[in-house]
């Protein structure tokens, strides 16, 4: 065999071109789980933030206001770019109870996707001044 | 069949099936224990709160467990069995100055393959609150 037939039989580099048709596939795998940490990340704020104003606005000397700037100061401290779409903050009836509901929506853009999804923390808190 | 042509895209697609679909299966049952442990947190410290300014005791038994079925559910957590244990320093348990405590346990059933052995797990969270002072009692 001369040695240019040898060269071409040889497996060198195999690995490098591998990797290289691999890395495309690795890199996706790594963006998405990136990505889905963000997003829980995301979705954990609203709840905490959710969650903090309720139970704010389920004080007995409590105003659904007091509760809507809890929200806001829980999501500020995401940054000031972490704003809300909306809040809503009512109380409901359940159980032969009154509940304070919060809900805070705000729309979460996926980069590389392009997508924007609705993204909602809620929670319940039993309202104290009707006990 | 000794050239290691394709040898990474097999390596690639060994790791994926052997590392992260377990993997997955792991993260997966991190994120339910985690979601139970915020939900029994949750119930419980809203429970204690419910019973301390109720009016009387059987309506604060009454209204913390309510509180913990309705709490629990805004973690989605259906797919658990909840009990909750209520326990008081004084007796009748709102005399002022008394401490309730509510103890919230979850079986997590986790979704993983029956060959792993443990399919589930209990998390516990409590919470004392104390009754007014200035309360009449």
């Amino acid at each position: 065999m001369s040695r240019d037939r040898k060269k071409l039989a040889s497996d060198s580099g195999s690995g490098i071109v591998g990797f290289v048709l691999v890395a495309p596939l690795l890199v996706s795998v790594f963006i998405a789980i990136a990505q889905i940490a963000m997003l829980v990340a995301d979705k954990s704020v609203l709840d905490s933030a959710a969650a903090i104003g309720a139970r704010t606005a389920s004080a007995a000397d409590a105003t659904n206001e007091q509760g809507r700037s809890a929200v806001l100061n829980v999501l500020a401290s995401r940054g000031s770019g972490f704003k809300p779409e909306k809040i809503i903050i009512k109380q409901v009836s359940n159980h032969g109870f009154i509940f304070v509901s919060v809900s805070v929506t705000r729309v979460v853009e996926i980069p590389f996707v392009g997508h924007r999804i609705f993204m909602t923390g809620e929670a319940r808190a039993i309202d104290e001044a009707f006990l | 069949m000794t050239s290691d042509t394709g040898n990474v895209i097999v390596e690639f697609i060994g790791i994926t099936v052997a590392l992260l679909i377990p993997l997955s299966f792991i993260s997966n049952s991190c994120i339910q224990v985690a979601n139970a442990y915020r939900s029994t947190e949750a119930s419980a410290r809203t429970a204690a709160r419910a019973f301390v300014v109720s009016s009387s005791d059987s309506k604060g038994y009454y209204a913390a467990k309510s509180v913990v079925g309705v709490v629990s559910d805004d973690f989605e957590s259906q797919n658990s069995e909840i009990t909750t244990t209520i326990s008081c320093t004084k007796d009748p348990c709102l005399l002022p100055g008394g401490f309730v405590t509510v103890k919230v346990s979850k079986v997590v059933n986790l979704n993983l393959p029956s060959a792993l052995g443990a399919r589930s797990v209990v998390v516990t969270a409590q919470h004392t609150s104390v009754v007014d002072e200035m309360r009449v009692p």
